[in-house]
């Protein structure tokens, strides 16, 4: 596989997000990559039901596991933290 | 202001990244997987009392046993106080932060307001570090919190005397002579050794790996504590919140004490131990599903027997690798 930019990720996640919580209607291009998706001021809002969804999906889709060190709340906060985990797991695992 | 110089990192689980900061303060090197191993930090009990409304489910041994628990296997000494008067609780926190002594302090989560408001709980258990003041606002390094924050003195007494179950009573606790350096290998030994007791030993049907068949066992039964379908969707949820979302470093608690294994089985030098690691990270992804199943029938309000007994044989899964895992682990562990 090989590596995908920044940009490539967060698109990839918009697109992941929205098929894994059946949200298929809504444009990938209007979800902010900087505000909460709990907040419930982005273009979709997750709940912490959503969150595990998420957190699995994006486990089985990109390869990566958010264990103990990776603090999976934390990560699943916004687009930007989401790709930023998963560029930088791309890095650590020599996908390049 | 003042501010104490205190570095902040983002921790798995409160308690024990709350208590390895204040090592790592004190000039102690220690990660956190290791103060949780050390400590015997993961267990399981199903309760159901006739106190409690409805079962209860917990991945961790109790709070506060896994500062005393590493207290005694490393033979560091804490200053611990409760408080039934909070001037005096926030008289002798100041005192301390005078004299440049972060406190670790207990609070309800659901006061600390530097969290957004979608996040916050009735967590009584809560732990954090008071690191200095500016004005009439504390200082605090939260684990949980991606910064240092502050939390004004008010907001912080509510936490700290909240009331209810566990209330923190003001608890409060620092390290005295904390060491440059320990030699962990009989704590982790010691650690580990209770560890397998708590899990396969100990004489009582609810905890442990027994306790795990139970909930297994019994989740069908849930229904009849529920006063309706929504009461029984949200506690099928807190499954997945006990399991993911306090605090555990996720898989409930299991990713933090196999990030401990691989690094005892680095310390002493014990291989074993490395694959026992990788085999409770699987075991980990496995309470991951558990959480994710629980959601969905949770979030679908599908919670018919068929899929509670679905759901009872996929945590009894869990009992049986947790049991040829820990008689693996005790059997390393003798040798030792």
């Amino acid at each position: 596989m090989s590596a995908l930019t920044l940009p490539e990720i967060k698109l990839e996640l918009k697109k992941l997000i929205l098929n894994t919580l059946n949200m298929g209607t809504v444009n990938p291009e209007t979800i902010r990559d900087d505000v909460p998706l709990l907040s419930g001021d982005n273009a979709i809002t997750i709940d912490s039901i959503d969150v595990i969804e998420v957190v699995i999906a994006i486990q089985k889709r990109f390869g990566v596991r958010m264990d103990d060190q990776n603090l999976a709340r934390h990560i699943v906060n916004t687009i930007d933290t989401m790709a930023e985990f998963v560029y930088a797991q791309q890095q650590k695992n020599g996908i390049r | 202001m003042s501010r104490i110089p205190f570095s902040h990192v983002m921790s798995a689980h409160c308690e024990s990244g709350t208590l390895t900061a204040m090592l790592n303060h004190h000039g102690l090197k220690i990660s956190e997987p290791l103060v949780f191993g050390i400590s015997s930090g993961i267990f399981f009990g199903y309760m159901k009392t006739p106190m409690l409304h409805f079962p209860s489910v917990i991945a961790r041994i109790q709070p506060g046993k896994i500062r005393k628990n590493f207290a005694k296997r490393s033979g560091i000494k804490f200053i611990t106080r409760k408080y039934s008067d909070p001037l005096e609780a926030e008289r002798d926190l100041d005192r301390l932060l005078e004299q440049n002594q972060p406190v670790a302090v207990q609070v309800d989560f659901f006061y600390m307001d530097y969290f957004p408001s979608w996040v916050r709980v009735h967590i009584n258990v809560h732990f954090l570090t008071v690191i200095g003041k500016n004005g009439d606002h504390y200082i605090v390094s939260d684990g949980y919190h991606p910064e240092i924050a502050e939390i004004s003195r008010e907001a912080l007494r509510k936490g700290r005397f909240a009331t209810g179950s566990m209330a923190p009573k003001g608890f409060m606790y620092y390290p005295v002579n904390v060491p440059g350096e320990i030699d962990y290998r009989e704590g982790i030994r010691k650690g580990i050794k209770d560890t397998v007791f708590y899990m396969l030993k100990i004489p009582m049907p609810f905890l442990g790996v027994k306790g795990i068949r139970r909930f297994a066992d019994k989740i069908v039964e849930w229904p009849q504590y529920a006063r309706d379908i929504e009461e029984l969707a949200h506690e099928i949820f807190k499954i997945n919140v006990m399991l993911e979302d306090q605090g555990t470093g996720g898989g409930g608690f299991r990713y933090i004490y196999a990030s401990f294994l691989r690094e005892a089985a680095m310390l002493l030098n014990v291989p074993g131990l490395q694959e026992l690691s990788g085999r409770m990270m699987d075991i980990g992804d496995g309470w991951r599903e558990i959480s994710l199943y629980s959601s969905r029938m949770a979030k679908n309000r599908d919670l018919g027997t068929e899929k509670l007994k679905e759901l009872g044989n996929l945590i009894r899964a869990k009992a049986d690798l947790e049991y040829v895992f820990f008689n693996d682990l005790k059997k390393i562990i003798a040798l030792l």
